[in-house]
């Protein structure tokens, strides 16, 4: 709602200035309002006009209202009724002026038409009120909600300056949709076709459509493929990269083989005992490193109180286990494997 | 034998599109499918596909582009950018959407961002001579017709010298793109939302008020 690309519609700005919005709709209405100078404009106008209709001043009623209401009443039937009339008579005469005030002030602002708004003489009761443009568009165009429609049907039976503008924007309507179809040359199609690779196109899809081991190893194999030298210098550089351990390997079985005092199974024994011996020094060094961690140790400290906890305290860790888990492998997945979530190979060519 | 000569051969589906309509060997009228078919066609390489999507597509296509930069052989250059651009990526056109919102998404794009650059080239870097009128100088201006124009070329530029196509030209490129699209094109108001890559309350904006200048300014030239 807060988005300044939405708007919402005449009749919901006309209903929040009006105050009939109920507060969780207003809410969401007031924070769109902040950043969008367009709609607060208009529920301002909306607010300028109901304003002025409530402010309308009391008009007493003509001096023979009274006469008027007892003319249309049957004070026979009244008095045969529920012997009234004299009462009735009695108030309509006292009270007239009072209750027109009165119910002009109670009645609620009068509802106008999505799209209504007043013309520059606001301040003049019955100003003419007219159609917006964005009105007679949508009124035109169909979007209207039913009722919104029916209502400025009456307003157009009653407003000559609103028809007339509506023909007006009618036959700017029609104008425009009868703009003609424009054709390229005669031979578009043969010039676009003469720069398209069919068979190019075939295969690309073809591609795209293999399965996802095929695609993998193809990406693997271009990986390789691109971790290859492609010059000279390259190939001398990899080479001398590689001939090193080579040559290294190589000079340690000549001396082997050189050596009658020392064998192939010793030189596996010697070098299974130095690997043992490098994995072993490792392995100490990582754990003390653990071990005075206070990170580790607090870890620790918790998997001991969750061993010694009760079942049921054990089975939630491991349920939140299980769902942080879950979590995190469906986002890498997501982000890393999932094709396209979002539809946005859609919208890939066109950048 | 397809009506057009081309040989109907059974092949393998791709399998995104769920019903690619040459299971056999009968003749195959490309003008009772709908895109999706044809499109399912062109990616397994036929050609006449391709033809039939050119040929369903090249006036509205060309329509819009002519009407936004205002020059036929142009506008003949970017829809034919267009159609290459569309046909060499089908493989990523996602059949869920329509065809023709996705063809012309590339076709506005291409315009908007040839637009764009022209206005860049054209802007001197000490701006505008006038500058109440820097937006209207870096419009695009009606080619005229010269001798070497082919009559295709004059016909499409006379029909842009009309009152109404001279007001829809002087339109901003947003405002021109969403009400050619609604109402030249009669596209769904969400439709030009996917084609302009902009959210429905912007285009209702951009229809709204194009149509508001546009009257205007006929008003001013009837005036």
């Amino acid at each position: 709602m807060s988005s300044p690309d939405f708007h919402p519609d005449s009749e919901r700005l006309e209903a929040r200035a009006a105050g009939e919005l109920a507060p969780h709709e207003a809410r969401a209405l007031d924070a769109h309002l902040q950043v969008c100078a367009r709609c607060r404009s208009e529920v301002e106008g909306w607010s300028l006009l109901l304003g002025e209709l409530r402010e309308l001043p009391d008009r007493p009623p003509a001096p023979d209202f009274a006469a008027r209401v007892m003319a249309r009443v049957d004070v026979e039937r009244v008095r045969q009724g529920a012997e009234r009339p004299p009462l009735l008579a009695r108030l309509t005469e006292r009270l007239g002026d009072p209750v027109f005030g009165v119910v002009r002030r109670l009645r609620p602002p009068r509802r106008l038409p999505a799209g209504i708004r007043t013309d520059g003489t606001t301040r003049q009761t019955g100003s003419p009120r007219h159609l917006t443009p964005t009105g007679i568009q949508d009124y035109l165009e169909g979007t209207l909600a039913a009722r919104t429609r029916s209502r400025v049907d009456a307003h157009l039976a009653t407003c000559t300056a609103c028809s007339a503008e509506m023909g007006s924007w009618s036959g700017f309507f029609r104008q425009i949709e009868a703009l003609p179809t424009l054709a390229p040359r005669n031979d578009f199609a043969d010039r676009v076709m003469a720069r398209v690779q069919v068979e190019a196109v075939a295969a690309a899809v073809a591609r795209q459509q293999r399965s996802p081991w095929e695609r993998a190893s193809q990406g693997l194999a271009r990986v390789a493929d691109r971790l290859l030298p492609t010059s000279r210098r390259g190939w001398i550089l990899a080479g001398g990269v590689t001939a090193a351990p080579t040559l290294g390997v190589v000079a340690v079985v000549a001396a082997v083989v050189l050596n009658p005092l020392v064998s192939f199974p010793d030189l596996f024994t010697f070098l299974r005992w130095r690997g043992v011996e490098a994995v072993g020094s490792l392995g100490r060094g990582v754990l003390a490193v653990v071990a005075e961690n206070p990170v580790t140790f607090a870890l620790f400290e918790l998997f001991t109180g969750v061993a010694q906890a009760s079942p049921l305290a054990l089975g939630g860790a491991f349920a939140l286990a299980v769902a942080l888990v879950g979590t995190a492998t469906l986002v890498v997945y997501r982000n890393l494997f999932a094709p396209s979530l979002t539809g946005e190979t859609h919208a890939q060519p066109t950048s | 034998m397809s009506p057009s000569g081309e040989p109907v051969p059974t092949g393998v589906v791709p399998p995104t599109f769920a019903a690619a309509p040459d299971a056999g060997v009968l003749p195959l009228d490309y003008a009772t499918l709908d895109d999706r078919d044809v499109v399912a066609l062109a990616c397994k390489g036929r050609e006449t596909a391709f033809r039939e999507l050119l040929s369903r597509y090249e006036r509205p296509v060309f329509s819009l582009v002519v009407r936004m930069v205002r020059d036929a052989t142009l506008a003949e250059d970017l829809a034919q950018e267009a159609f290459i651009k569309a046909f060499h990526a089908l493989g990523s056109y996602d059949p869920s959407y329509k065809f023709s919102s996705w063809l012309f998404k590339i076709a506005n794009n291409l315009t908007i961002d040839h637009l764009r650059k022209k206005q860049l080239d054209t802007v001197s870097i000490h701006g505008s001579s006038s500058p109440g009128r820097g937006e209207e100088d870096s419009r695009p201006h009606i080619a005229v017709p010269d001798g070497g124009e082919t009559p295709e070329d004059y016909t499409a530029n006379r029909e842009l010298g009309s009152q109404i196509e001279n007001a829809i030209g002087r339109l901003r490129p947003e405002y021109r793109t969403a009400v050619l699209l609604r109402h030249v094109e009669g596209r769904s108001y969400e439709e030009v939302a996917e084609i302009m890559e902009v959210p429905l309350g912007t285009v209702k904006t951009y229809i709204h008020r194009g149509r508001n200048e546009l009257k205007d300014l006929l008003a001013e030239v009837a005036a």
